[in-house]
Protein backbone atom coordinates (compact mmCIF):
# COMPACT_ATOMS: atom_id res chain seq x y z
CA UNK A 1 0.00 0.00 0.00
CA UNK A 2 3.11 2.18 1.09
CA UNK A 3 4.71 1.52 -2.59
CA UNK A 4 1.44 2.09 -4.65
CA UNK A 5 1.38 5.56 -2.58
CA UNK A 6 4.84 6.58 -3.93
CA UNK A 7 3.81 5.20 -7.33
CA UNK A 8 0.51 7.58 -7.45
CA UNK A 9 3.13 10.27 -6.32
CA UNK A 10 5.17 9.87 -8.86
CA UNK A 11 2.01 9.86 -11.90
CA UNK A 12 1.14 13.08 -10.20
CA UNK A 13 4.43 14.45 -10.68
CA UNK A 14 4.75 13.13 -14.28
CA UNK A 15 1.58 15.07 -14.92
CA UNK A 16 2.95 17.83 -13.51
CA UNK A 17 6.22 18.34 -15.52
CA UNK A 18 4.75 16.54 -18.95
CA UNK A 19 6.74 13.62 -18.80
CA UNK A 20 5.44 10.96 -21.03
CA UNK A 21 5.44 7.60 -18.39
CA UNK A 22 3.47 4.56 -18.36
CA UNK A 23 1.92 2.45 -15.78
CA UNK A 24 2.25 -1.29 -15.34
CA UNK A 25 0.20 -3.23 -13.02
CA UNK A 26 0.05 -6.84 -11.92
CA UNK A 27 -3.32 -7.92 -12.96
CA UNK A 28 -3.28 -11.56 -12.97
CA UNK A 29 -1.08 -13.85 -10.77
CA UNK A 30 -1.21 -18.05 -11.07
CA UNK A 31 1.30 -19.92 -8.45
CA UNK A 32 3.41 -17.95 -5.71
CA UNK A 33 4.02 -14.66 -7.41
CA UNK A 34 5.94 -12.01 -5.01
CA UNK A 35 3.74 -9.52 -5.88
CA UNK A 36 0.04 -9.85 -6.09
CA UNK A 37 -2.62 -8.41 -8.44
CA UNK A 38 -2.60 -4.17 -7.96
CA UNK A 39 1.13 -4.36 -7.61
CA UNK A 40 2.23 -1.27 -9.57
CA UNK A 41 5.31 0.16 -11.38
CA UNK A 42 5.75 3.71 -13.38
CA UNK A 43 7.60 3.86 -16.13
CA UNK A 44 8.47 7.44 -17.40
CA UNK A 45 10.29 8.42 -20.92
CA UNK A 46 13.87 8.56 -18.97
CA UNK A 47 13.11 5.19 -18.38
CA UNK A 48 13.02 5.97 -14.34
CA UNK A 49 10.66 3.56 -12.46
CA UNK A 50 8.99 3.86 -9.83
CA UNK A 51 7.65 0.53 -7.52
CA UNK A 52 7.75 -3.10 -7.96
CA UNK A 53 5.90 -5.71 -9.99
CA UNK A 54 8.16 -8.66 -9.08
CA UNK A 55 11.01 -9.63 -7.23
CA UNK A 56 13.16 -8.18 -9.46
CA UNK A 57 12.83 -10.44 -12.25
CA UNK A 58 10.37 -8.50 -14.12
CA UNK A 59 11.52 -5.18 -14.02
CA UNK A 60 13.88 -4.63 -16.68
CA UNK A 61 11.77 -6.52 -19.47
CA UNK A 62 8.39 -4.59 -18.38
CA UNK A 63 10.40 -1.11 -18.42
CA UNK A 64 11.29 -2.44 -22.23
CA UNK A 65 7.71 -2.80 -23.20
CA UNK A 66 6.42 0.74 -21.44
CA UNK A 67 8.95 2.63 -23.44
CA UNK A 68 6.93 0.78 -26.58
CA UNK A 69 4.05 1.80 -24.94
CA UNK A 70 4.42 5.14 -24.42
CA UNK A 71 5.68 5.64 -27.71
CA UNK A 72 2.63 4.09 -29.52
CA UNK A 73 0.38 5.29 -27.01
CA UNK A 74 -1.24 1.81 -27.16
CA UNK A 75 -1.42 -0.43 -24.17
CA UNK A 76 -0.19 -3.65 -24.10
CA UNK A 77 -1.24 -6.87 -22.01
CA UNK A 78 2.36 -9.18 -21.48
CA UNK A 79 2.12 -12.32 -19.94
CA UNK A 80 5.18 -13.90 -18.60
CA UNK A 81 5.03 -17.34 -17.53
CA UNK A 82 8.41 -18.03 -15.63
CA UNK A 83 10.02 -21.60 -15.57
CA UNK A 84 10.19 -22.50 -12.30
CA UNK A 85 13.69 -24.28 -12.45
CA UNK A 86 15.56 -21.39 -14.05
CA UNK A 87 14.12 -18.19 -12.03
CA UNK A 88 14.98 -20.56 -8.65
CA UNK A 89 18.08 -21.08 -10.47
CA UNK A 90 18.93 -17.73 -10.85
CA UNK A 91 18.14 -16.99 -7.30
CA UNK A 92 15.30 -14.44 -8.29
CA UNK A 93 13.07 -16.52 -6.42
CA UNK A 94 9.42 -15.15 -8.39
CA UNK A 95 7.86 -18.23 -9.87
CA UNK A 96 4.49 -18.50 -11.32
CA UNK A 97 2.85 -16.83 -14.11
CA UNK A 98 1.97 -13.53 -14.20
CA UNK A 99 -0.24 -11.21 -16.47
CA UNK A 100 1.14 -7.47 -16.47
CA UNK A 101 -0.87 -4.34 -17.92
CA UNK A 102 1.00 -1.99 -19.22
CA UNK A 103 -0.82 1.59 -20.01
CA UNK A 104 0.39 5.07 -21.05
CA UNK A 105 -0.58 7.85 -18.79
CA UNK A 106 -0.09 11.30 -19.45
CA UNK B 1 -11.32 10.71 -22.91
CA UNK B 2 -13.73 8.74 -20.40
CA UNK B 3 -10.60 6.49 -19.84
CA UNK B 4 -8.42 10.11 -18.50
CA UNK B 5 -12.17 10.60 -15.85
CA UNK B 6 -11.91 7.63 -14.42
CA UNK B 7 -8.12 7.55 -13.92
CA UNK B 8 -8.57 10.66 -12.63
CA UNK B 9 -11.19 10.34 -9.99
CA UNK B 10 -9.31 6.96 -9.26
CA UNK B 11 -6.16 9.03 -8.14
CA UNK B 12 -8.13 11.77 -6.44
CA UNK B 13 -9.64 8.66 -4.55
CA UNK B 14 -6.38 7.35 -3.49
CA UNK B 15 -4.67 10.57 -2.75
CA UNK B 16 -7.80 11.37 -0.66
CA UNK B 17 -7.56 7.99 1.15
CA UNK B 18 -10.67 7.05 0.10
CA UNK B 19 -11.87 3.36 -0.85
CA UNK B 20 -12.87 3.27 -4.63
CA UNK B 21 -12.14 0.67 -7.38
CA UNK B 22 -11.22 0.91 -10.76
CA UNK B 23 -12.13 -1.00 -13.79
CA UNK B 24 -10.34 -1.66 -16.77
CA UNK B 25 -10.68 -3.53 -19.85
CA UNK B 26 -7.73 -5.74 -20.74
CA UNK B 27 -7.41 -5.87 -24.34
CA UNK B 28 -6.20 -8.48 -25.96
CA UNK B 29 -6.09 -9.21 -29.95
CA UNK B 30 -9.47 -9.89 -30.19
CA UNK B 31 -10.75 -6.66 -28.72
CA UNK B 32 -7.57 -4.98 -29.45
CA UNK B 33 -8.22 -2.05 -31.89
CA UNK B 34 -11.93 -2.43 -31.47
CA UNK B 35 -12.14 -0.97 -27.81
CA UNK B 36 -10.35 1.86 -26.88
CA UNK B 37 -8.72 1.06 -23.45
CA UNK B 38 -11.88 1.82 -21.33
CA UNK B 39 -12.11 2.54 -17.66
CA UNK B 40 -14.82 2.99 -15.02
CA UNK B 41 -14.17 4.18 -11.83
CA UNK B 42 -16.71 3.12 -8.60
CA UNK B 43 -16.39 4.80 -5.63
CA UNK B 44 -17.28 3.44 -2.24
CA UNK B 45 -20.43 5.71 -2.00
CA UNK B 46 -21.23 4.04 -4.83
CA UNK B 47 -20.98 6.93 -7.67
CA UNK B 48 -19.06 6.04 -11.21
CA UNK B 49 -16.66 8.23 -13.11
CA UNK B 50 -16.32 6.45 -17.06
CA UNK B 51 -17.62 4.03 -18.77
CA UNK B 52 -16.53 0.05 -19.84
CA UNK B 53 -18.60 0.99 -22.88
CA UNK B 54 -21.54 -1.73 -22.60
CA UNK B 55 -24.12 -1.76 -19.88
CA UNK B 56 -24.80 -4.97 -19.70
CA UNK B 57 -20.78 -5.54 -18.69
CA UNK B 58 -20.90 -2.38 -16.49
CA UNK B 59 -24.00 -3.73 -14.56
CA UNK B 60 -21.91 -6.96 -13.43
CA UNK B 61 -18.67 -5.08 -12.78
CA UNK B 62 -20.12 -2.29 -10.63
CA UNK B 63 -21.60 -5.69 -8.65
CA UNK B 64 -18.29 -7.10 -8.11
CA UNK B 65 -16.80 -3.74 -7.33
CA UNK B 66 -19.49 -2.84 -4.71
CA UNK B 67 -19.10 -6.01 -3.16
CA UNK B 68 -15.36 -5.87 -2.87
CA UNK B 69 -15.85 -2.37 -1.79
CA UNK B 70 -17.75 -3.85 1.35
CA UNK B 71 -15.05 -6.40 2.33
CA UNK B 72 -12.77 -5.78 5.08
CA UNK B 73 -9.78 -7.04 3.14
CA UNK B 74 -10.45 -6.78 -0.51
CA UNK B 75 -8.12 -8.13 -3.35
CA UNK B 76 -7.32 -6.53 -6.60
CA UNK B 77 -8.94 -8.99 -9.09
CA UNK B 78 -8.62 -10.15 -13.03
CA UNK B 79 -11.92 -11.56 -14.02
CA UNK B 80 -13.78 -12.82 -17.36
CA UNK B 81 -17.39 -11.40 -18.05
CA UNK B 82 -19.49 -12.56 -21.11
CA UNK B 83 -21.21 -9.98 -23.13
CA UNK B 84 -24.44 -10.48 -24.40
CA UNK B 85 -23.34 -11.90 -27.42
CA UNK B 86 -21.79 -14.40 -25.67
CA UNK B 87 -17.92 -12.79 -26.66
CA UNK B 88 -15.69 -12.71 -23.22
CA UNK B 89 -13.88 -10.04 -21.83
CA UNK B 90 -11.42 -9.98 -19.25
CA UNK B 91 -11.62 -7.06 -16.54
CA UNK B 92 -9.16 -5.96 -14.02
CA UNK B 93 -10.76 -4.56 -10.82
CA UNK B 94 -8.02 -2.97 -8.88
CA UNK B 95 -9.23 -1.80 -5.63
CA UNK B 96 -7.79 0.64 -3.23
CA UNK B 97 -8.74 1.11 0.58
CA UNK B 98 -7.13 3.29 2.95
CA UNK B 99 -3.59 2.77 4.58
CA UNK B 100 -4.24 1.00 8.40
CA UNK B 101 -3.64 3.24 10.99
CA UNK B 102 -1.65 2.56 14.00
CA UNK B 103 -2.43 4.23 17.30
CA UNK B 104 0.37 3.33 20.02
CA UNK B 105 0.08 5.14 23.72
CA UNK B 106 3.25 5.24 25.25
CA UNK B 107 6.54 6.58 24.06
CA UNK B 108 9.29 4.86 25.97
CA UNK B 109 12.47 3.65 24.73
CA UNK B 110 10.73 0.06 23.36
CA UNK B 111 8.19 1.99 21.28
CA UNK B 112 10.96 3.54 19.15
CA UNK B 113 11.41 -0.22 17.12
CA UNK B 114 7.21 -0.70 16.82
CA UNK B 115 6.81 2.87 15.99
CA UNK B 116 9.40 2.67 13.10
CA UNK B 117 8.77 -0.55 11.89
CA UNK B 118 5.40 -0.30 11.78
CA UNK B 119 5.23 2.94 10.27
CA UNK B 120 7.71 1.06 6.82
CA UNK B 121 5.72 -1.41 6.67
CA UNK B 122 2.62 1.19 5.40
CA UNK B 123 0.66 2.14 8.42
CA UNK B 124 0.06 5.56 9.34
CA UNK B 125 1.31 5.58 12.87
CA UNK B 126 0.16 8.07 15.49
CA UNK B 127 1.86 7.99 18.90
CA UNK B 128 0.84 9.57 22.33
CA UNK B 129 2.39 10.32 25.58
CA UNK B 130 1.38 12.91 28.24
CA UNK B 131 6.03 13.53 28.17
CA UNK B 132 6.96 16.24 26.08
CA UNK B 133 10.31 15.26 26.51
CA UNK B 134 9.98 11.43 25.50
CA UNK B 135 7.57 12.14 22.66
CA UNK B 136 10.38 14.00 20.24
CA UNK B 137 10.34 14.30 16.44
CA UNK B 138 14.16 12.93 17.21
CA UNK B 139 13.14 9.40 18.38
CA UNK B 140 9.89 9.34 16.20
CA UNK B 141 10.89 11.01 12.69
CA UNK B 142 7.93 10.83 10.27
CA UNK B 143 5.53 9.79 13.05
CA UNK B 144 2.50 11.53 14.14
CA UNK B 145 2.94 12.75 17.76
CA UNK B 146 0.27 13.53 19.79
CA UNK B 147 1.02 15.26 23.58
CA UNK B 148 -2.01 13.96 25.73
CA UNK B 149 -3.05 12.98 28.86
CA UNK B 150 -6.20 10.73 29.50
CA UNK B 151 -8.66 14.07 29.82
CA UNK B 152 -7.38 15.33 26.34
CA UNK B 153 -7.95 12.21 24.35
CA UNK B 154 -11.33 12.86 23.53
CA UNK B 155 -10.43 15.82 21.96
CA UNK B 156 -7.02 15.19 20.56
CA UNK B 157 -7.20 11.69 19.55
CA UNK B 158 -9.58 9.44 16.89
CA UNK B 159 -9.78 6.08 17.24
CA UNK B 160 -12.03 4.98 14.06
CA UNK B 161 -12.78 0.76 12.72
CA UNK B 162 -9.49 1.14 10.84
CA UNK B 163 -7.34 1.79 13.79
CA UNK B 164 -4.83 -0.90 15.07
CA UNK B 165 -4.03 0.18 19.26
CA UNK B 166 -1.17 -0.71 20.86
CA UNK B 167 -0.74 0.07 24.51
CA UNK B 168 2.36 0.08 26.14
CA UNK B 169 2.90 2.90 29.02
CA UNK B 170 5.07 0.87 31.51
CA UNK B 171 2.78 2.51 33.62
CA UNK B 172 -0.61 0.70 35.40
CA UNK B 173 -2.38 3.72 35.84
CA UNK B 174 -1.67 5.24 32.14
CA UNK B 175 -2.39 1.89 30.58
CA UNK B 176 -5.55 1.65 32.57
CA UNK B 177 -6.57 4.86 30.81
CA UNK B 178 -5.56 4.16 28.00
CA UNK B 179 -7.44 0.64 27.67
CA UNK B 180 -10.10 2.32 28.85
CA UNK B 181 -10.31 5.03 26.21
CA UNK B 182 -9.28 2.55 22.92
CA UNK B 183 -12.34 0.07 24.54
CA UNK B 184 -14.58 2.43 23.79
CA UNK B 185 -13.59 2.68 19.74
CA UNK B 186 -14.35 0.64 17.07
CA UNK B 187 -10.73 -0.41 16.92
CA UNK B 188 -10.51 -3.75 15.68
CA UNK B 189 -7.05 -4.45 17.48
CA UNK B 190 -6.02 -3.23 21.38
CA UNK B 191 -2.74 -4.86 22.02
CA UNK B 192 -1.82 -4.65 25.81
CA UNK B 193 1.97 -5.32 26.53
CA UNK B 194 3.12 -6.87 29.50
CA UNK B 195 2.07 -10.55 31.41
CA UNK B 196 -1.79 -11.82 31.53
CA UNK B 197 -1.85 -11.01 35.37
CA UNK B 198 -1.30 -6.96 34.67
CA UNK B 199 -3.74 -7.37 31.86
CA UNK B 200 -6.36 -8.68 34.49
CA UNK B 201 -5.63 -6.45 37.02
CA UNK B 202 -6.20 -3.36 34.43
CA UNK B 203 -9.40 -5.07 33.84
CA UNK B 204 -10.58 -5.19 37.14
CA UNK B 205 -9.69 -1.54 38.13
CA UNK B 206 -11.78 -0.75 35.29
CA UNK B 207 -14.16 -2.35 36.11
CA UNK B 208 -14.22 -1.32 39.87
CA UNK B 209 -14.15 2.17 38.43
CA UNK B 210 -18.19 1.35 37.26
CA UNK B 211 -17.20 0.72 33.52
CA UNK B 212 -18.58 -2.43 31.89
CA UNK B 213 -15.90 -4.68 29.79
CA UNK B 214 -18.36 -6.38 27.46
CA UNK B 215 -17.57 -10.25 25.32
CA UNK B 216 -16.84 -8.06 22.47
CA UNK B 217 -14.47 -5.24 23.61
CA UNK B 218 -12.68 -8.85 24.97
CA UNK B 219 -12.25 -9.90 21.84
CA UNK B 220 -10.50 -6.94 20.50
CA UNK B 221 -8.17 -7.47 23.28
CA UNK B 222 -4.82 -8.51 22.63
CA UNK B 223 -2.67 -9.92 25.55
CA UNK B 224 -0.12 -10.80 25.92
CA UNK B 225 0.48 -9.03 22.86
CA UNK B 226 2.40 -10.44 19.46
CA UNK B 227 2.57 -13.27 17.47
CA UNK B 228 4.88 -16.55 19.36
CA UNK B 229 8.43 -15.75 18.35
CA UNK B 230 10.50 -15.65 21.70
CA UNK B 231 10.89 -12.00 21.41
CA UNK B 232 13.02 -10.70 23.99
CA UNK B 233 14.85 -7.24 22.80
CA UNK B 234 12.80 -4.48 22.07
CA UNK B 235 13.31 -4.93 18.41
CA UNK B 236 12.21 -8.26 18.70
CA UNK B 237 9.18 -7.76 20.61
CA UNK B 238 8.41 -4.71 17.83
CA UNK B 239 8.90 -7.35 15.20
CA UNK B 240 6.65 -9.73 16.91
CA UNK B 241 3.79 -6.99 17.37
CA UNK B 242 3.79 -5.64 13.84
CA UNK B 243 3.56 -9.12 12.97
CA UNK B 244 0.48 -9.99 15.08
CA UNK B 245 -0.81 -6.67 13.64
CA UNK B 246 -0.12 -7.39 9.92
CA UNK B 247 -1.89 -10.97 10.52
CA UNK B 248 -5.20 -9.84 11.78
CA UNK B 249 -5.05 -6.94 9.34
CA UNK B 250 -4.84 -9.55 6.26
CA UNK B 251 -7.03 -12.45 8.41
CA UNK B 252 -4.25 -14.50 9.06
CA UNK B 253 -3.52 -16.45 11.81
CA UNK B 254 0.00 -16.39 11.84
CA UNK B 255 2.33 -19.52 12.44
CA UNK B 256 4.87 -21.22 9.62
CA UNK B 257 4.57 -21.36 6.14
CA UNK B 258 6.62 -23.90 5.96
CA UNK B 259 5.49 -26.95 4.01
CA UNK B 260 1.99 -24.80 3.02
CA UNK B 261 1.14 -25.67 -0.03
CA UNK B 262 -0.17 -21.88 -0.43
CA UNK B 263 1.60 -18.80 0.36
CA UNK B 264 -1.72 -17.00 0.14
CA UNK B 265 -5.29 -17.67 1.17
CA UNK B 266 -6.88 -15.76 -1.74
CA UNK B 267 -4.24 -17.56 -4.07
CA UNK B 268 -5.62 -21.00 -3.04
CA UNK B 269 -9.12 -19.80 -3.65
CA UNK B 270 -8.77 -18.32 -6.87
CA UNK B 271 -6.42 -21.55 -8.17
CA UNK B 272 -9.68 -23.11 -7.04
CA UNK B 273 -11.85 -21.77 -8.73
CA UNK B 274 -9.89 -21.48 -12.33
Amino acid sequence: MLENTRVIEAIRAARKNDTKAALATVVRVHGSAYRREGAKMIIDEDEKRVGMISGGCLESDVAAVAKEVIASGIPVLKQYDMDEDLVWGLGLGCPGKVEIYIEPIS
Amino acid sequence: MNKKAAFDAWLTTIEMEKSGAIATILKTDQTQGKRNSESLFISKDHSFVGSLGDAYLEEQVIQLAKQKLAEKNPSSETRIFQLLNKQEVAVFVDVFVPQPKILIFGAGHDAIPVANFIASSGFKTTIVDQRPLYITEERFPDIERIIARADDFKGKVIIDDNTYVIVMNHHLERDQEALTFALNSQAPYIGVLGPRSRRNRIINNIKASGSAVTESQMSRLYNPIGLDIGARTPEEIAISIAAEIIAIKNGYSGGFLKDSEFIHHASAVSEENG
